[in-house]
């Protein structure tokens, strides 16, 4: 009983001065030029604000999807190997879409990405006058756009509309085949950019893509030639 | 069933599978310009491969028919038998993460009733760009024709073209059009050769059977899950997705047990995006490793009000 008697003050002495010690040790500072762990980007969503994203075009020009505010984009993600790709500018059904689209708006922006790990920029050059390619293709060799979106395959196509809204996303067309004629295929970009000027709703919002995969550059690993 | 192809765009795909010929591959490389198209290839890990020197060098498309002969009222197969290179592989009715799928278009005589294709249990490729599912090495897919009641005595005649997309470190994608000609009530007419009959009963055993066919199978509907549970009389369980326009699947779940397995595959479903046609959840369960092992076919129309999560 007297041991105990002693020990007990002892111990109430003893997380007295924890505490005081605690509340006397001097906090480090925040650093405000310490950097802040970057946010991860918000991935790309239906019917949510399409993410921003920086590239340089086979020409080496910067294009920032912001740059294109209040307009209707259109981003194709492509890869000139791709024979799904190759068809589609071989028969110029891509091309055709692209004027029908320039028809309709002028104002309409058109941009071409190639996420491929081993995409460069002179590697463009020549498909872009074989096919007379009138948009950029920006090149994205480290693949973060393409992840950004989600891009799976080439072709794979997305639709945002002029408040930034990202409305359609997948198949260019419903001729995986190639047998349907210019007038028998419904083309799913232009149908989604008629509807949006309509101010309906798009559907289909999302048709699985066909096409190549996209060779994504593995994690930690730098693109060879990303651009010159 | 499609229509023939429309000559122009025959045309279009030959200038299409030359060009891919020449510039063929997935990867990013540079195109080579107009006056050594060819002289060039490089595959899609960076590797340099020798471009083929032919289509026919890497798939064979030969066709073959169940039956010698035809009898009025009766169903038979056409068969479109591939084989492929060496580490060249062809995709299943669903090509998965990339990839396109084997397809068929099949011309047949007045009164012929041509069915829905039947593809064996494919192989899954995996890939960190995620899976594929496809074939290797040979594969044989199955058309019923059924015959009208009354036939007259003239041969009949099937064209068939398969639709095709082969990939190695490159991909090419091609067609091959093949005619089969099958007399009509003739005992004479000759039987497939042992080793064609040996082959269509090989991959006639690996066609995915019904689910009702699985041991103890039940399944439910319910939140956004299709449950299975069914006797694991092999090992593992895998579930490959077959894409119906409308219907998207998360990721599925597989628990095995001692004696019965738990498959809970989520899924989501859209109408808007369904492109007119039935809505419905589809893919194969198949059981243990082996080709031969069984495969189960999953087809599950759903409305969108099954699609609702539950109050």
């Amino acid at each position: 009983m007297n041991a105990r008697r002693r020990t007990l003050p002892l111990m109430l002495l003893l997380t007295l001065t924890l505490c005081l010690l605690g509340a006397a040790t001097p906090q480090p500072p925040e650093d405000p030029e310490k950097p802040e762990k970057p946010e991860e980007p918000k991935k790309a969503k239906l019917d949510e604000k399409a993410p921003e994203f920086e590239l340089k075009d086979c020409k080496g020009q910067t294009h920032k999807l912001s740059d294109y505010k209040d307009k209707i984009i259109i981003l194709e993600w492509t890869s000139p190997q791709c024979p799904y790709v190759q068809r589609l500018y071989t028969t110029r059904d891509m091309q055709r879409a692209y004027e029908q689209l320039k028809k309709l708006d002028k104002k309409i922006v058109w941009l071409a990405i190639n996420s491929n790990q081993r995409a460069t920029a002179r590697g463009h050059e020549h498909w872009i006058k074989r096919h007379e390619i009138k948009y950029p293709i920006l090149i994205d060799a480290k693949g973060e756009v393409g992840k950004l979106y989600d891009a799976r395959r080439t072709p794979h196509m997305f639709v945002i509309d002029s408040k930034g809204i990202l409305k359609y996303h997948g198949a260019i067309d419903d001729n995986r085949l190639g047998v349907k004629t210019a007038d028998e295929l419904v083309n799913y970009v232009v149908q989604a950019v008629k509807q949006i000027r309509d101010e309906e709703t798009v559907r289909p919002n999302y048709v699985k893509p066909y096409g190549c995969s996209i060779k994504y550059l593995p994690e930690g690993q730098l693109p060879p030639d990303a651009i010159e | 069933m499609r229509q023939p192809v429309a000559p122009h765009s025959r045309l279009a795909r030959l200038a299409m599978l030359a060009a891919g010929l020449i510039l063929a591959g997935c990867s990013a490389e540079p195109v080579p310009p107009p006056d050594n198209d060819g002289a060039e290839s490089t595959a899609e890990n960076g590797q340099n491969d020798a471009p083929p020197a032919s289509i026919d060098d890497i798939v064979q498309v030969r066709t073959l028919a169940s039956v010698p002969s035809i009898e009025p009222g009766e169903t038979f197969d056409l068969a479109v038998v591939m084989t492929l290179a060496e580490h060249w592989h062809t995709y299943w009715i669903d090509a998965g993460a990339s990839g396109a799928p084997t397809e068929f278009s099949v011309a047949a005589p007045p009164g012929f009733t041509v069915g829905e294709a039947k593809y064996p249990r494919p192989q899954v490729f995996s890939d960190p760009n995620g899976d594929t599912f496809g074939y290797e090495h040979e594969v044989l897919f199955f058309i019923p024709i059924t015959a009208p009641a009354t036939l007259d005595d003239n041969p009949a005649e099937f064209t068939i073209t398969t639709y095709y997309f082969a990939c190695k470190k490159m991909c090419l994608m091609g067609d091959a059009t093949r005619t089969v000609t099958l007399p009509v009530s003739d005992p004479t007419a000759e039987a497939l050769s042992d080793d064609d009959q040996a082959l269509l009963n090989t991959f006639r055993a690996r066609l995915p059977k019904s689910l009702s066919e699985l041991a103890d199978v039940q399944w439910t509907l319910e939140s956004h899950q299709l449950s299975i549970t069914g006797l694991q009389t092999h090992d593992p369980v895998v579930f490959i997705p077959r894409a119906t326009p409308g219907v998207t699947f998360g990721d599925p779940h597989i628990l095995p047990g001692d004696e019965m397995f738990h498959a809970a595959i989520p899924y989501q479903v859209d109408p808007d995006n369904a492109l007119g046609q039935p809505l419905a959840i589809r893919g194969l369960l198949c059981l243990g490793e082996s080709l031969d092992d069984p495969c189960y076919d999953v087809h599950i129309p759903v409305t969108s009000e099954e699609s609702e999560p539950e109050s």
